[in-house]
């Protein structure tokens, strides 16, 4: 560990060091408890995870598109050194691709073990502390290229290899510290310092007002029990918080926290939703932004009926906006040579398999249907990302330039592969057509090819308001005790990944949610049954934060955006759920639906059993369905999941 | 003192008159209240047959004896319906303590001090409010009715005044029985309640300043087991009690505080226990939400007044007993009472509550309720929310009040589910497992501490 890593990681640590030090030296009220669960997952769907093992997306045959084409045969032939002129000499690359299928059809996304231990501390009238030990253990339940990494991110952590600042990981554990702060309360102040989750907003899994934590996916992804929201996955991170209390209905509270992106989950790993070949330099992106402080402020009111919040955050975007990396394979450096003044191992690609690159050969995208497919399911436009590459990597540039030139003069009708280019303004492909046979130009020459892909996060400012409000009726009407919860915010110039672009997608984002809340007794014998319903609106991302101009791409067609859908212009959502307990409450049944405007939905019923103090079993179902690759469940389709934790607390 | 004018019955037919005729007052011999605010005693205002049980059951169950199966048919009628049920057929021993008729040992001294002072200035406002005769302003604190006209002002006695202190903080431990008397769930939650209005220890007046319009501030938070740990709700209750209070939550899974109806107050809190928001202090809903209430009786009967304080035991922990595991009741002692209210009210303003009526218990010596019981919609008994009040002192020991008096207040309860043979038992201990003491009248920043959004997003883990 580096003396500034140290630096950091050491005052990350100060505010649980300090109360360990605190308890072996003077008198602490300390009380533990903790629990400890099996959570498993079987998989009932019959498609793996398409973004495992070099795409499975494709597998089997893929034509190639140079093939069958004069000019793209004649301009491959230039391009491998062949004589153009005696086309009946010309080594032609395979008429197909023969895209390798890995998959092992395991059936278990998830086996698991969680152990989490709590300590309350009192120190004293004002002064407690919190510290909860949160330790994850995965079992080898996919065998990829070797064994999977499931929670190693380099970015951080007390050995530098991890995701968070307090946390210590390998490749199938990691033991971390989502909460050690202290607070102190004297009258109207409450402080908390130390690490820590900061929840605000009140609508329940659309994430509105919630920006002032990323999110942790590496162990269940999001896809865990539905009623718990986003407790487990909200990624904490030191900070000092406080909170004023003005006068008997308003609040101010503010908060300071230190940088924690969101954590993909890892290429490789069984819930990952990013394309194997590419890997997730967050390791890279994060060394960028782990000193920034993100701040926040908002006020609260309280009015009777009417609730009211209005906050404003100042932060870098947790969320990556991911952008290529150079590939740094430097063993095919000579056999390139220089192309607008960059070798080979400063663009973006690797040949796979080849020393320097990471993934074995055969596990990398082959052929343009695998990068249509990928880019299409990642939200992406494939054809765009082909320009993208040329403009920020000059090799590929040079080289796509090289395709348009040597083509057009082997074309006799002098149009080549790339009839429409605008070198100038940086375009070369401006349609599938043109683009496919150039892709397969790359994999013909370089066989299967990997990257890397480096997450940045940048700045912007989050204005927002919510209320909620309560009807009262009469006794048994749908009025009665009706909780209405409304949430905004508006983000100017926020920053997408722009097909992976060196230069992100930048647009001003709206996003609302409605929400309505009701307990309904339907019987004398049941506890009230609790329903909720949510609609959420995002006027230039989708749910997941796809921007909408980049996504509805397939295999053969790029992608032209969704701006609107049925309900009108952006993206929406409905939530719906219902919780039914028994009268002991030792049972209770949960059923969430989540619909996307665009195609899909997520079904997850749910059963939770708590036959004693010490036992709890939960069991559910996850379904979903994707019309296509607009819709937000596409790249994670393949999820149709049984799971079942078994829990005992102490 | 004896006083044998009186044949045996005849406190029987006095009480029975006093109900037919709707004579409200409290006492026998004298009226109640005048004589306590003169002497501070009660024994005056009986015959001895109400005196002590042994002159009562004329010798067959004497105090200083326990209560068995063998010897409770003595003092059926003494029992509400669920503890003889407990006796008869549980193994439930209770023990009999002499009667208490120092009535300085039934309230916190400011409380009487305020209930003497301002007794005959509380009326029921048009809406049904209690209110303060002449200014119609918020009650003033002490028990608004001494001598209730009617079912109402009954409970309205309860639903102001329920822990006759202005704040509490309240270290609960609880155990969750099956009918099999297995232990199935065990909590500990920390209850804080300061009320807004009525307040009588206070130097600053009746009212808390700002807060005029409310009644009190209730807030509960879960300290164990470890997945209930950090839930916290807060209850802010109007003073107009044809209004449900504000009811705002923190659960650990949401990492945040929410709204939340409140009218849902007749399910567990958390899994196997059997106590419900309606349930507390006989009286958890706001009183207007009710209707039909009623004084349905008037009687001597068996009631935990005293000797229900065990600061002798570690963490003030009761002993238990009884039931198929020998576990299933706390050790109680019981005195006879010499005058309770009987009261009924059904949930009118619920159409859908599983409770059909409630039946409450009312010893007129302080308005507390020492038995409650709930029936279903068929009328069928369902459950019965006991609870044991009595001072804080035991032999040399005492938890004393900033005054240096021994404190008085609620010590336990048997929440018990007729229907399942469930039983949930609780006590209030000494502190919790993190570390939080009982108290009252204190911490003085309750308010900021414990009763605010604030507090209870803090309080979450």
């Amino acid at each position: 560990m580096n003396k500034r890593r140290l630096l950091k990681v050491a005052v990350a640590s100060a505010v649980p060091a300090a109360m360990l030090w605190t308890a072996q030296t003077m008198a602490v009220d300390v009380a533990i408890s903790g629990f400890i669960r099996e959570e498993a997952a079987y998989r009932i769907g019959q498609e793996p995870n398409p973004s495992l093992r070099g795409s499975a997306y494709a597998k089997g045959p893929q034509t190639n598109t140079v093939r069958g084409n004069p000019v793209s045969e004649a301009t491959y032939a230039a391009f491998t050194g062949q004589d153009v002129t005696n086309p009946a000499s010309w080594v032609l690359p395979p008429a197909q691709f023969q895209k390798e299928d890995f998959n092992n059809d395991e059936r278990w996304n998830l086996m698991a073990t969680r152990a989490e231990v709590d300590f309350n501390l009192k120190f004293n009238e004002n002064w407690t502390g919190f510290v909860k030990v949160r330790g994850y253990y995965t079992a080898d339940i996919i065998d990829e290229y070797g064994k999977p990494n499931n929670f190693k991110t380099n970015m951080t952590g007390l050995n530098g290899d991890c995701g968070n600042r307090l946390e210590v990981c390998d490749r199938n554990y990691m033991i971390d510290l989502p909460a050690a702060y202290l607070d102190y309360n004297n009258g109207p102040l409450w402080v908390r310092v130390g690490n820590q989750q900061i929840a605000w907003g009140e609508a329940l899994f659309f994430r509105v007002a919630d920006v002032a934590n990323g999110l942790d996916l590496r162990r269940h992804s999001f896809l865990d029990y539905a009623s718990e929201e986003y407790a487990d996955e909200r990624t904490p991170s030191p900070a000092i918080r406080m909170s004023y209390n003005l006068t008997q209905q308003w609040e101010v509270e503010t908060f300071l926290q230190m940088f924690q992106p969101t954590i993909h989950p890892r290429s490789g790993s069984p819930y990952a939703f990013i394309n194997s070949p590419y890997q997730i330099r967050d390791d890279i992106g994060f060394d960028d932004y782990e000193d920034f402080v993100n701040g926040g402020i908002r006020f609260n009111g309280q009015f009777d009926q009417l609730g009211l919040q209005f906050f404003m955050v100042s932060r870098h975007n947790p969320d990556p906006v991911y952008r290529w990396g150079a590939g740094g394979q430097t063993a095919l450096d000579p056999a390139f040579g220089m192309i607008n003044g960059q070798v080979f191992s400063e663009q973006v690609f690797r040949a796979s398999g080849l020393p320097g690159s990471p993934v074995p050969e055969g596990g990398g995208t082959y052929g343009s249907a695998d990068w249509m497919g990928g880019a299409a399911l990642g939200g992406l436009d494939g054809v765009e990302a082909l320009n993208v590459l040329g403009r920020d990597f000059p090799f590929i540039g040079g080289f796509l330039t090289n395709i348009a030139g040597v083509s057009a003069m082997l074309d006799p009708s002098g149009q080549g592969m790339l009839p429409n280019a605008d070198i100038a303004n940086g375009i070369w492909a401006t349609n599938v057509q043109e683009a496919l046979p150039v892709f397969d130009m790359f994999f013909s020459i370089l066989g299967d090819l990997d990257a890397d892909i480096i997450s940045s996060y940048p700045a912007e400012n989050v204005f927002g308001a919510g209320g909620n409000y309560i009807f009262y009726a009469e006794p048994d009407t749908l009025l009665d005790q009706l909780v209405v919860r409304f949430e905004a915010t508006y983000t100017p110039d926020r920053k997408w990944t722009n097909n992976v672009a060196r230069d992100p997608l930048t647009q001003n984002e709206w996003i609302t949610a409605l929400a309505f809340e009701k307990y309904h007794r339907f019987s004398q014998n049941y506890p009230a049954t609790f329903f909720s319903l949510q609609w959420m609106h995002k006027t230039a991302s989708d749910f997941v934060g796809r921007p909408l101009s980049t996504i509805g791409g397939t295999v053969t067609k790029r992608a032209t955006g969704k701006p609107k859908g049925w309900l009108g212009d952006g993206w929406d959502g409905f939530s719906f759920a219902f919780q039914q307990p028994t009268p002991d409450l030792k049972w209770r049944y949960d059923f969430s639906v989540l619909y996307d405007i665009f195609g899909g939905y997520l079904i997850q019923p749910a059963v939770r059993y708590k036959p004693s103090a010490a036992w709890t079993v939960e069991t559910y179902a996850t379904w979903m369905y994707a019309k296509n690759t607009e819709s937000v469940f596409a790249p994670i389709e393949w999820t149709d999941e049984v799971g079942m934790r078994v829990g005992y607390q102490f | 003192m004896h006083i044998k004018k009186y044949d045996f019955d005849y406190s029987r037919r006095f009480f029975l008159e006093k109900t037919t005729k709707g004579l409200m007052g409290a006492g026998v011999l004298t009226s109640l209240w005048p004589l306590i605010g003169n002497t501070g005693e009660i024994g005056k205002a009986y015959p001895e047959e109400l005196q002590s049980l042994e002159a009562y059951t004329k010798g067959k169950v004497k105090e200083g004896d326990v209560i068995t199966a063998d010897n409770v048919e003595h003092v059926k009628d003494l029992l509400d319906p669920v503890a003889y049920l407990q006796v008869t057929q549980m193994g439930r021993r209770i023990k009999v303590v002499p009667q208490t008729k120092d009535v300085t040992k039934l309230h916190p001294h400011d409380f009487l001090e305020a209930t003497l002072k301002n007794q005959g200035q509380a009326v029921l406002d048009a809406n049904g409010n209690v209110a303060v005769k002449d200014t119609g302003k918020a009650w003033i604190g002490g028990l608004p009715f001494l001598n209730p006209q009617s079912g109402l002002e009954a409970l309205a006695n309860l639903t102001l005044t329920g822990s006759h202190h202005d704040q509490f903080l309240y270290a609960a431990r609880d155990w969750d029985l099956s009918a099999q008397g297995e232990v199935e769930y065990a909590y500990e939650l920390a209850v804080c309640e300061k009320n807004a209005v009525g307040l009588v220890s206070s130097p600053d007046g009746a009212y808390l300043q700002g807060h005029e319009d409310k009644l009190k501030y209730s807030s509960v938070w879960f300290v164990t087991p470890n997945d209930v740990k950090g839930t916290s709700f807060l209850n802010i209750w109007k003073y107009d009690q044809r209004e449900f209070p504000d009811l705002f939550g923190y659960l650990p899974a949401f990492k945040r505080v929410r709204r939340f109806p409140s009218n849902q107050r007749f399910e567990p809190l958390v899994p196997g226990i059997t106590v419900f928001l309606s349930d507390f202090w006989a009286a958890g809903d706001p009183m207007l939400t009710w209707g039909n209430h009623k004084i349905v009786g008037r009687q001597p009967m068996l009631g935990t007044q005293s000797d229900a304080w065990w600061g002798d035991k570690p963490n003030w922990e009761p002993p238990v007993h009884g039931g198929p595991k020998g576990n299933t009741f706390w050790d109680t002692s019981m005195e006879l009472l010499p005058e309770v209210l009987v009261i009924e009210a059904e949930p009118t303003g619920f159409p859908r509550a599983p409770v059909g009526k409630k039946r409450v218990w009312l010893d007129v010596r302080n308005m507390v309720y020492v038995a409650y019981n709930t029936f279903d919609r068929k009328g069928e008994l369902w459950k019965s929310f006991e609870a044991g009040w009595s001072q804080q002192a035991k032999g040399d020991k005492a938890n004393l009040d900033s005054k240096g008096r021994p404190d008085w207040g609620p010590m336990h309860v048997h929440s018990y589910d007729v229907q399942s043979g469930r039983m949930s038992r609780l006590y209030l201990a000494e502190q919790l497992s993190n570390g939080m003491k009982a108290e009252y009248n204190g911490p003085p920043d309750a308010y900021d501490k414990y009763l605010t959004l604030q507090a209870i997003r803090r309080l979450g883990t």
